[in-house]
Order: C-alpha cells, then structure tokens, then sequence
C-alpha cells in the first residue's frame, strides 16, 4: 500500500510523521491538512479539502463489521444527498449500508477496495477512504460531529 | 425464549476476549482474532473449536429388536466396531428432524451424536420409536473439542500418544485421556485433517489449557467453521436442512440405504418416483459479493428459489452459495442471477466441494 501524497487533497495517503501520530491517524493534524474530521451517526468520516469531501467509514464501523470482504463503489458522477444511501459494504458477517455524510457529486473512488477490501479493516479512516464527493453545501458540515462529539457518541452506545 | 446455556469454557473465551453470540440455544464464541485468520489458521495450521454444545446420546442395547436400526436412514448394525457413520433421522413425510453421526462403540453400543439445538426433539423421535435398550441423554455431562487441521495429527500424538496417528477417517478409539476415558473421532466439519475429541465435561477446561499451550494452534469461533463447513459444501441444520428438506432434495442421498427399513422411506420413495420439484445447487459468485440465507436465485427470467447457506470464500476469493431450487437451475455450468432488494449478482452452478485442496483424508 502506498500512501504518496498525489493532487491537492489530503485524504489520499495522508503520510506518518511518527510513531504516535501513526498509531492514532485521526488525530494527525500536521502538514498542509488543517482540515478537521467530520463524524455522522450512522459512523461515516469526512475531510474537506477546496469543497471536495473525503468520506469513508470510521474504525468503529470497521471493527463492528469485522472481515471486510466486499466493498460496492459507487459510480463516479453519482448525485448523493446527505445521509442518503451512497453505496454499500460486506464483511463475513453482513451487508450494510454506507450513507452519504454530505450532498454532491462523487468525483473518485477508491478502486484499491475493488481488490483489496480488507484495506478498510487496517485503515479505515486513511487509506481505506471510499470516494471524494464534490460539496453542495458547505453548511452541511454543521449537521454532522467533531471528533470528541463522536467519541461522546460513541461512549454513549456502548 | 429459555435461557442462554453456557458451555465449561465460557470463562476461557472470555479471557480472550471472544465475540460470543447465541447459537442453537447457547452462548457461543463466533469469534476471537478474526473470522478470515482463524478459518486460514484451520486450513493451513491447527484450530481448535468449542463444542460443547452439540449433544450426545448413549445407547446400549440391541439394535434391530429395540427399534434403534429403524430411526436411521443407514444401518446401524452395519457399521464396523470403532467405526461411525453421518445420516439422518426423518419425520414420516421424509424430512429432517436431524442430522448426525452415529459412533458405534460396542456390539450393542452406539453413541449418537446430534446438532444443539435439536436435541429435545431427537430425544423425542429416539424415545418414540425404541421398544426396548437403555437410552441415555449424556449431552450435560459430555464435552467435545475440535481440533481441525493439517497439523493437528503431529500434535495429538505429541500429546496423547501414537495410538492417534492410526486413527483412519472416519474412525474413533476410546483412550484415557487426562486420566479419564475419551473417544477420539478422526472426523470434522471443516474439510480438514482433524479429530473430534469427546470428554467428561470437568476435564475440558484442562484439555482446551493443555492443546492451546502447543503454539500451533489456535482458537476459532463458529464464525470460521461456518465458513470451513460451507467451503466443503457440508449441510448446515437448520439453513440447509430441516423438517421441510428431504435428503433427496438437499443432495444428500449418499447417506440414506433404502435397502433397510426406516422411518420416512416410504416418503422419499414416492418422492423418488414423482421426481423431485426442488434440489440443492450450488454456485460460485462472479464477484466477492456474499450470497446471504433467502436471498433469491434466478435462472433465466424466473426466480427457481432461494438461498440456504451462502459467503464469501477466502479460499476462492469470491462469493459461493448452496440453495434449493427447481432442477434446471442445478445443471453444472448453467448461469444464474442471485437478487435481493435493489442488489442483483451473477453467478454460476459449479460442483463440490467449492474447496478441493483440503487435507480431510490425508
């Protein structure tokens, strides 16, 4: 897996500083990558970065879902609305949903999970990234979590 | 909804920290590390699996007076000493009321070994039909461990002697094990060279400490032998198989000898003369998509049936399935379409087993 910085957008490869940062990569805030993660309730991520948002799914979704074996891409140049259904993932156990975190337009996907799904299961909210999606509404980002509102979140379904 | 039973290693799963979820009516770890590494850790090493759950029965008597021989599909005073033997018990219509595995332990003596959750019901149908022999119900006492795989063979008898290594397929010996009597069964679930090892339940905490001290082997949930099971094609009770499913229709005629009598041959016969509406299939996906239980296949523009088992195989690298369907759509080769709400795959009926590298007979 490599994880080279290529085009503007920080989510594709986004690279280790070190051992610490590496070990909690929703924590890394270094480099050109201001952006804050963005978190929804049905446990999708979002960076934004020029009005594109990198989505995926976050390393508790991940860990809930177990083997990841399948991931169905969406098609580039869909239209998505926010949490509206965006595409879907298979892991031994079941088939869910993934959910759009924001309207637009899917201008990428990540076509490594076409042959290598279980990237999600090592990397789920960096190399696992599922697809860039071109922003309809900024303000959107209003409706969705910051990281300790996520975490927050989650303590409370546990 | 009775309570959730618990097996003697409820507390050795726990510590590491096992996903248990219930299963057949008990409180079972699905899995530990993960379900992908632990079925390759069986298919390549030595997985060791809890299951404890499943239930015994003790019979000790004569088989053709008592009634014994006539609840099996296969004849019970045919199988050599220290032999067993997989089949089933029907209902008078023909379908499965259980599958299983009958040990034949003594001239007069049989063990039988039945699936979890069915084991009132078998306890039912075997009562019902004996006139004579002691029957004993030994599932609370007796617990059963796996271990399954290539090596599994080095370390039994690193463990208990080389007694084991003569142990063929499909053959048990009694041994003291731990310092009580143990059977030890050359067979399995998972498509592997591996041993059934069946033991007073107060001794298998020390056998499970004492197997997974050896490095080459590992935990497994349920999760990974179901994916072991269903790379063999093997039935599964209850998805593949129940009272509705004849063996005729689940592909499984190999185990039912219509030259003795049983219960529930006069069924299959007729079945067997009308011909048959449903069969089993199985197929490959032409994607890593996972046929799920009842999602739909199609052959040709009209739904033939549905799903029974289905996953993605990590030895194939993509989806596989078995299900009951209408003839045409069981012809090797012949394309079909597996849909569930908006999601449509194409797959194709294939022989099996799916996984043909196993080392069961090696």
């Amino acid at each position: 897996m490599t994880r080279r910085r290529t085009g503007r957008y920080v989510a594709q490869g986004i690279p280790r500083i070190n051992a610490e940062i590496a070990k909690k990569p929703r924590f890394y805030q270094g480099g050109n990558d201001m952006t804050e993660t963005y978190y929804s309730k049905e446990h999708e991520w979002v960076k934004v970065n020029d009005g594109i948002a990198c989505i995926g799914i976050t390393d508790y979704a991940a860990n809930q879902l177990g083997d990841i074996t399948y991931v169905e891409l969406p098609r580039v140049g869909k239209s998505v609305k926010q949490f509206g259904e965006l595409c879907s993932i298979e892991s031994v156990k079941a088939a869910s949903d993934i959910f759009a975190p924001v309207s637009g337009k899917v201008v990428k996907v990540n076509e490594a999970l076409e042959e290598t799904p279980e990237i999600v299961n090592e990397s789920a909210e960096d190399a696992g990234w599922i697809a860039w999606i071109e922003m309809a509404d900024m303000k959107e980002l209003g409706n969705l979590m910051n990281l300790e509102g996520y975490d927050d979140y989650l303590r409370g379904l546990e | 909804m009775d309570e959730l039973k618990s097996t003697p290693l409820i507390s050795e799963h726990e510590s590491l920290k096992a996903l248990l979820a219930p299963f057949g009516g008990w409180n079972m770890p699905i899995q530990y590390e993960g379900i992908i590494a632990e079925h390759r850790w069986c298919r390549e090493k030595a997985a060791l699996f809890d299951i404890c759950h499943m239930g015994e029965f003790h019979f000790q008597g004569d088989f053709a007076t008592s009634g014994l021989e006539e609840l099996f599909t296969f004849s019970v005073t045919g199988i050599p000493l220290g032999r067993s033997r997989y089949g089933f018990i029907l209902n008078e219509r023909g379908g499965i009321i259980d599958d299983l595995i009958v040990f034949r332990l003594g001239e007069n003596e049989v063990m039988i070994v039945t699936n979890a959750s069915t084991i009132d019901k078998d306890r039912a149908a075997i009562s019902a039909g004996l006139k004579g022999g002691e029957l004993r119900d030994i599932s609370a006492v007796t617990g059963k461990l796996d271990l399954q795989g290539p090596l599994s063979r080095d370390i039994l008898v690193e463990v208990f002697g080389p007694e084991i290594a003569a142990i063929p397929y499909f053959k048990s010996i009694r041994m003291h094990l731990l310092g009580v009597e143990a059977i030890v069964s050359r067979t399995g679930y998972t498509g592997e060279l591996g041993y059934e090892i069946f033991i007073p339940n107060d001794k298998v905490v020390e056998l499970w400490r004492l197997l997974l001290a050896d490095e080459r082997v590992k935990p497994a949930g349920l999760g990974a032998r179901d994916l072991l099971r269903l790379e063999m094609g093997y039935s599964l009770y209850g998805s593949d198989i129940d009272e509705e499913t004849t063996p005729l229709e689940a592909g499984l005629s190999a185990f039912v000898n219509f030259d003795k009598a049983f219960v529930g041959r006069e069924a299959l016969l007729r079945q067997q003369r009308e011909g048959l509406n449903r069969v089993r299939t199985a197929f490959r996906v032409a994607s890593r998509r996972s046929p799920r239980h009842h999602y739909e296949i199609w052959r040709e523009e009209a739904q033939s049936g549905f799903v029974t088992s289905g996953s993605f195989s990590p030895m194939l690298g993509c989806g596989i399935g078995i299900g009951l369907v209408s003839p045409e759509a069981a012809v090797i080769g012949a394309p079909l379409t597996i849909r569930h709400g908006n999601v449509s795959m194409e797959a194709f009926v294939c022989d099996l087993p799916f996984y043909k590298g196993g080392s069961l007979r090696s």
